[in-house]
C-alpha cells in the first residue's frame, strides 16, 4: 500500500488528494477518520493524523468538532490549479530534457502530441 | 512519560547495555531495533524492571520503576520463554494472570487463542515454537497493561500467524491505547505500525526519532566517481561502492528538490533508502568503524 | 488478587491428595503394626511429623524456583511475593502443626477405644498437645525458610556458590532438628530446656530468612529457573 521510500504521511496527503480530484471524494464529504484508516491500512494512527493534519493546514479538508473531518468546498479546484501549475514544471521541463538527451526534436514531440488529439 | 536515565546493565564485567537515555513518552507504539547481541533484551529487562540497572534508573510518570508495586502491576513484559513451567497447560497460564492482574481481558485472550488456532489444553512443553510465541503474544495484548513490552514475540511464527499478529496488535492498540515497545528483525512488516524507532547498537543508544522521519531520510547517490565525489561532500555518508568509473554512496541526507537538480544535471541519479536499509546502514558502520580502529 | 490468594489456588489441587495420602498411610501403617501387636509409640507423630516438614521444604524449593518468576512476570514485585509467600508459608505451618495434634488425638482416641494401645504408647493429653504443637510448628517453619534459602542460592548465583548457600540455608532445618525434633513418643530427644532450645530454633530461621529477603528483593528474573 505505502512504500517507506517516502514519509507514509505525504503518501496519504497524495492519494487522499488524488481522490480530492478524480472525484472519488465528493466535496463536504466526510473522510474516515484516523483510526478507522489506520486500521484499514494497517498503519499507526498517529502516521495517519498526521497526513489528515498536512490536508487540514493545506485547507483541502476541514474539521468539524466532534464529527469528523471533510473535505473543503473549493479543495478540488484549488488542487486542479496548484497541479495545473506545477505540470510544466514538473511533467513538461524533465521531459524535454531528456528529449534534448537522446535527441529528439521539439517538432517531433509536437508531431506526437498531435496524433493523441 | 516513561525515562530512563544513564542505565547500565552489566553481566559480570560484560556491558550489555551502556548508558542508554531515554524519553518515552506514553501511549505510543515503539519499535526497537538492533542486531543480535545488542543489548535489546538486557534494555527490555531494565525497563520492565526485570533486572536492576548496575547504574541509572527507570522511572515511570517520575516514580522510580523497580519494586514499584503499582508500576509493576502495570507493565507486561513477554519474553520468548513464556516464564512458565513446562507441566503448565495454557489454560492455566491464562487463570494465572487473569488471576494477577486487573486489566485482564479473558474473552480477549479466548478470542486470540481461537484465532491463533491453539488449544488451551496443550502443555507449554508440547507447544512448537511458533505457538509459544502466540501464547506470549495472547498474554502480552490480553493483559491490556498501560505498558507492555514483547521481546521478539514472532519468532517461528509463519507469516498468517504474524500478519495475525501485527492486525491485532494495532486493533487492540486503538481500541486500548497503550505504550506498546515492540522488539524485532522483520523491520520492513511491521514499521508501518510503529510511531517512533529506537536502535541500538553495542549497547548504546544509536537512534530514537519518528518512524515516518526515517522513510526518505536516507538517499543514495549514485554516478561517476568524480561528480559523485564532489556532491557528496561535507555529508554523512552511511555506505558506498564503487564498480569501474561508477560509485554509489548512501547518505544520511535528505536532499531538497534544488539539490536533486542540480545533481541530476552533473548526471547524477538519486535513489530512495528504505528503513531496513537504512537501519542496516546504520548498525553496519559502527562495526567498520569498529574494524578500522 | 493477592500473592497468598493465588498461591492458594495453585496449591489447592496440591495440599488436600498430599494430606489424603498422609492420612491413608497412616491407617494402613497403624493398621498393620497393631493388628501384630499393641502401639508402643504414635505412628502419626512419626509420619505425619516427618512428612509435614519435608513437605515444606520442597514447597520452599519450588516457591522460589519456580514460582517467583511466575508471579513477577504477571505484575508483582518481588517484594510482594516475599510477603505473600510468608503468609502462605505460616499457614501452612500452623495448620500442620494443628494437624498433628489433631492427628494425634484421634490416633490415640481410636487405639484407646481399640484397647491397641501398648504401655508406652504416648496417650494424647492437653499438656502434650501443646508441647506438639510448640515443637512441630518452629520445625516445620525452619524447614520451609530452608528450602526457600538454598533454591535462592542456586537461583541467584553460579552453581558453586550456590552450594555454599545450601550449606547455611540448612541451617535451619538442622538446628530445629537437633533441638525441637520428635522422637517416637513426643518428646524431645535431648536434654535441653524447650524455651532455649524455641529460642535458638527461631534465631537461625529468622536470621536465614533475613538473608533470604536480602537475596530476592532485587534479583535478577532469569529467563530459565537455574
Amino acid at each position: 500500500m505505502f512504500d517507506d521510500r517516502s514519509p507514509i504521511y505525504l503518501q496519504i496527503a497524495d492519494g487522499i488528494k488524488n481522490d480530492v480530484l478524480s472525484g472519488a471524494l465528493k466535496e463536504d464529504e466526510q473522510v474516515m477518520s484516523t483510526n478507522q484508516y489506520a486500521a484499514f491500512y494497517r498503519i499507526n494512527p498517529a502516521t495517519a493524523a498526521k497526513g489528515f493534519a498536512q490536508l487540514v493546514e493545506e485547507g483541502v479538508l476541514y474539521k468539524k468538532r466532534g464529527i469528523g473531518m471533510f473535505v473543503s468546498p473549493d479543495a478540488r479546484e484549488r488542487l486542479r490549479r496548484e497541479r495545473r501549475e506545477r505540470f510544466f514544471t514538473e511533467v513538461v521541463d524533465p521531459m524535454l530534457a531528456e528529449a534534448k538527451r537522446i535527441g529528439i526534436e521539439v517538432d517531433e514531440i509536437v508531431r506526437h502530441l498531435g496524433g493523441a488529439r | 512519560m516513561i525515562e530512563l536515565r544513564g542505565v547500565t546493565v552489566r553481566y559480570g564485567r560484560t556491558v550489555a547495555v551502556d548508558d542508554v537515555t531515554l524519553d518515552l513518552p506514553t501511549g505510543k507504539i515503539y519499535g526497537l531495533l538492533g542486531r543480535n547481541g545488542s543489548g535489546k533484551t538486557s534494555l527490555l529487562s531494565a525497563l520492565a524492571s526485570f533486572r536492576r540497572p548496575a547504574f541509572g534508573v527507570v522511572r515511570v510518570d517520575g516514580a522510580d520503576a523497580f519494586e514499584n508495586p503499582a508500576v509493576m502491576r502495570n507493565t507486561c513484559f513477554i519474553r520468548d520463554t513464556l516464564d512458565c513451567n513446562e507441566s503448565d497447560k495454557v489454560r492455566q497460564l491464562m487463570c494465572f494472570a487473569g488471576w494477577m492482574r486487573p486489566t485482564w481481558d479473558a474473552d480477549y485472550a479466548a478470542k486470540l487463542l481461537d484465532l491463533f488456532e491453539i488449544n488451551p489444553r496443550k502443555r507449554a512443553s508440547s507447544l512448537s515454537r511458533g505457538q509459544k510465541s502466540a501464547v506470549g503474544v495472547v498474554l502480552g495484548l490480553a493483559s491490556r497493561a498501560p505498558l507492555t513490552i514483547l521481546d521478539e514475540t514472532y519468532l517461528g511464527m509463519d507469516a498468517v500467524a504474524r500478519a495475525a499478529f501485527y492486525r491485532e496488535l494495532l486493533e487492540d492498540y486503538l481500541a486500548h491505547p497503550r505504550t506498546i515497545v515492540l522488539s524485532t528483525h522483520l523491520i520492513e512488516e511491521v514499521a508501518d505500525l510503529f510511531e517512533r524507532v529506537v536502535i541500538i547498537d553495542r549497547g548504546r543508544l544509536l537512534l530514537h526519532e519518528e518512524t515516518d522521519e526515517l522513510r526518505g531520510r536516507g538517499v543514495t547517490v549514485t554516478g561517476p566517481a568524480a561528480a559523485v565525489g564532489e556532491f557528496v561532500a561535507g555529508h554523512t555518508v552511511l555506505g558506498e561502492q564503487s564498480l569501474g568509473g561508477v560509485r554509489a554512496v548512501t547518505l544520511d541526507w535528505h536532499p531538497a528538490a534544488d539539490d536533486v537538480a542540480r545533481g541530476e544535471s552533473a548526471g547524477l541519479t538519486f535513489g530512495p533508502v528504505g528503513i531496513q536499509d537504512l537501519f542496516i546502514h546504520l548498525t553496519s558502520r559502527a562495526e567498520r568503524l569498529e574494524a578500522t580502529r | 488478587m493477592s500473592v497468598t490468594r493465588v498461591l492458594f489456588r495453585v496449591y489447592r489441587p496440591i495440599i488436600l491428595p498430599f494430606v489424603a495420602i498422609i492420612v491413608v498411610a497412616e491407617v494402613i501403617a497403624a493398621t498393620a503394626v497393631a493388628s501384630a501387636q499393641d502401639l508402643g509409640f504414635s505412628m502419626w507423630l512419626v509420619l505425619g511429623g516427618q512428612a509435614a516438614k519435608y513437605w515444606l521444604l520442597v514447597v520452599g524449593i519450588i516457591l522460589i524456583a519456580m514460582q517467583l518468576r511466575q508471579f513477577v512476570v504477571n505484575g508483582a514485585t518481588r517484594h510482594e511475593f516475599l510477603a505473600g509467600m510468608a503468609v502462605f508459608g505460616l499457614v501452612l505451618v500452623v495448620g500442620w502443626a494443628v494437624a498433628i495434634v489433631l492427628g494425634h488425638g484421634i490416633e490415640s482416641a481410636v487405639l484407646g477405644a481399640l484397647d491397641k494401645q501398648g504401655p508406652d504408647y504416648p496417650t494424647f493429653t492437653a499438656g502434650g498437645a501443646l508441647r506438639e504443637f510448640g515443637q512441630q510448628l518452629p520445625v516445620s517453619l525452619a524447614y520451609f525458610v530452608s528450602g526457600a534459602t538454598i533454591a535462592a542460592g542456586f537461583y541467584r548465583w553460579r552453581a558453586w556458590i550456590g552450594l555454599v548457600v545450601m550449606v547455611g540455608g540448612a541451617v535451619p532445618a538442622i538446628v530445629a532438628d537437633a533441638l525441637l525434633g520428635f522422637n517416637e513418643w513426643g518428646g524431645l530427644t535431648h536434654d535441653v530446656p524447650y524455651p532455649g532450645a524455641l529460642a535458638a530454633s527461631l534465631a537461625a530461621t529468622a536470621l536465614v530468612a533475613w538473608g533470604l529477603h536480602r537475596a530476592i528483593s532485587d534479583v535478577p528474573i532469569r529467563r530459565t529457573a537455574g
